[in-house]
């Protein structure tokens, strides 16, 4: 009765505590593919060079085949370039936040674990 | 003397007892040590997994202000072309002077694309390592001047 009461009855049980930090392997990823961007010339036509222009490109023995843009859509085809620079931009911040994150966290986890052996 | 026998079984048997309790107790405080000292450790791991979290945070946090300032400053750059193209009257300019306005779209399709060659990582050319301000680099992203210079890879005699 007076074991029991004084909680004598059973033995305390030993903690085990286990804790191993495990080398994360290190991620390499290749670079992207460098862009070499094809050249292309724009041809400006208004009312008064539209047959030199003609006669400029049958001296050059090329077919008369003409992709138009009118004024409004060439704006537009820059801006949509524009557009799609900025994305690239975007992506590539996202990226480098990415990777300053998970250096300092890499960074702060080694630091831990430093301390850790210290202690 | 049977007393007495009895008596030295009592005895025995009490210090026997007192014996058992005595080794007993010291084995138990010798694991509630232990334990202590385990959580104690366990504790101070805690506190530093929190201080790890709580660091993360904060670069996090760091991180998202950073690319919040990025994005501002993409979309302002984005917006220049706009801007730009607000003040010119592209079909005008073609009738005034197909050949100049040629010659500008030309210039500026050259130098949109480049602008994509060195945001995929090409090198600089020697006309952009020695470009002495950001127009001079490319008129399309002068914004990527500073970013080459703050790396060291223009020449030095460049200047704003």
């Amino acid at each position: 009765m007076i074991i029991v009461l004084a909680a004598c009855s059973t033995k305390p049980v030993p903690i085990e505590i286990s804790s191993k930090p495990i080398e994360k392997p290190t991620l390499v990823l290749p670079p992207v593919d460098e862009i070499n961007m094809r050249k292309l010339e724009w041809i400006v036509i208004n009312e008064e060079n539209v047959d030199a222009v003609i006669a400029q490109l049958a001296a050059s023995g090329k077919p008369f085949a003409i992709y138009g843009l009118t004024g409004d859509g060439y704006a537009a085809l820059g801006l949509n370039f524009s557009d799609i620079r900025a994305l690239v931009q975007q992506q590539q911040a996202i990226i480098a936040a990415y990777e300053g994150y998970y250096q300092q966290a890499e960074q702060a986890m080694d630091n831990a674990v430093t301390q850790d052996k210290e202690e | 003397m049977r007393l007495a026998g009895i008596l030295l079984v009592v005895i025995m048997v009490m210090g026997g007892i007192g014996y058992w309790y005595y080794t007993d107790t010291q084995a138990r405080m010798a694991i509630l040590q232990d334990n202590n000292a385990k959580l104690n450790i366990a504790v101070e791991t805690n506190e530093a997994a929190l201080e790890s979290l709580q660091a993360d945070y904060a670069t996090a946090q760091n991180e998202i202000s950073s690319l919040n300032a990025a994005y501002t400053s993409i979309r302002r750059q984005n917006q220049v072309l706009a801007d730009k193209l607000q003040e010119i009257d592209l079909t005008a300019a073609a009738i005034a002077n197909a050949e100049s306005i040629e010659r500008a779209v030309n210039r500026g399709t050259l130098n949109a694309g480049r602008c994509f060659e060195l945001l995929s990582g090409a090198e600089l050319n020697e006309k952009e390592r020695n470009a002495e301000n950001d127009i001079a680099f490319n008129k399309e992203c002068p914004w990527l001047y500073d970013d080459y210079r703050a790396r060291g890879l223009l020449n030095e005699t460049s200047t704003d």
